[in-house]
């Protein structure tokens, strides 16, 4: 699917997937992060695989407003939990952490959860315990009417678990 | 004569609730821990109905329901989901394209469970 299509898709739905080829993630991501920042008026930007710092860098190398965005960055090791609204969560294996700094951030307000990506969580957990994961996060999303998407890299999903979490989203988007 | 009813869930104790309900309803209860070990029963034993989680370690609700729909001897054989699972309108419709009779939300009420399940034995 094309950028323009997805941007359709993501104005129209509320919670989506969107599967991204490895070649050019960085990139790809940014010009998806563009969109959302255009959609969603405050966005929480759980991290997986790239330290706040970087990507604070890269939003605005890419022009992209980092107010906008509360992080919620699972990669950089450090003592302090917070800094200034951005959270730390020690290790992408902590989901209870990463839980319960997505509900600080909805608790602050945020209008769109930007996930980067659900298939780096996979690798540090059983595939169950993700989509569980996933599910309660979409059901409460679901009632509060707050947008989500799951980034899921192809190279790193199986196709089972990738079907699995596909029932309980709005739209699977094919990034090309 | 009496129906059989195979309750495939990872947790023993909604195993055990799911077994008491129907058996004290007058229906004949298997289970399984999971979805090779009810594949396994049902390639054994004739089931007249299935009730699936969802959420399950080794394999899915989804794909053991996959499995069973693929398979020539067991095709036929009726499921529903028994699960906490909350799917939006579009999941419910690959559910059904996926052939599920029905879609019970866990936490259920007893009397709920059962007449649901006695509907789908009539189908």
């Amino acid at each position: 699917m094309e950028l323009d299509k997805i941007e359709k898709q993501l104005k129209e739905k509320d919670i989506a997937i969107i599967v991204m080829p490895k070649t050019d993630y960085s990139e790809n991501i940014m010009k998806l992060v563009k969109i959302i920042s255009k959609i969603s008026n405050s966005i929480c930007y759980v991290s997986a695989n790239k330290p706040e710092k970087t990507l604070i860098k890269m939003l605005n190398e890419n022009c992209i407003d980092p107010k906008k965005f509360l992080i919620i960055d699972c990669i950089t090791e450090t003592a302090e939990r917070k800094k200034d609204k951005n959270i730390f969560v020690k290790s992408p294996a902590n989901l209870t952490g990463v839980n319960l700094a997505i509900k600080e951030a909805i608790d602050l307000g945020v209008d769109s959860i930007f996930i980067d990506a659900i298939s780096t969580f996979m690798i540090y957990e059983q595939g169950v315990v993700v989509i569980k994961f996933a599910h309660n996060l979409i059901t409460k999303l679901r009632e509060l009417e707050k947008k989500c998407i799951f980034i899921v890299m192809k190279e790193d999903i199986n196709r089972a678990l990738l079907d699995d979490l596909d029932m309980f989203v709005d739209v699977v988007c094919d990034y090309e | 004569m009496t129906k059989k009813i195979l309750a495939v869930d990872d947790e023993e104790d909604i195993r055990m609730v799911v077994k008491d309900v129907l058996e004290s309803s007058g229906f004949k209860v298997d289970t399984a821990k999971g979805g090779q070990e009810a594949l396994k029963k049902m390639k054994k034993e004739k089931f007249d109905l299935v009730l699936i989680d969802f959420f399950m370690p080794e394999m899915s609700g989804r794909e053991l329901l996959e499995a069973i729909k693929k398979d020539s001897q067991l095709k036929k054989t009726k499921c529903a989901f028994l699960t906490v699972a909350s799917f939006p309108e579009r999941g419910i419709e690959k559910l059904k394209k996926l052939g599920i009779l029905d879609y019970i939300k866990k936490p259920f009420d007893n009397e709920d469970l059962i007449n649901r399940v006695k509907k789908m034995l009539d189908q």
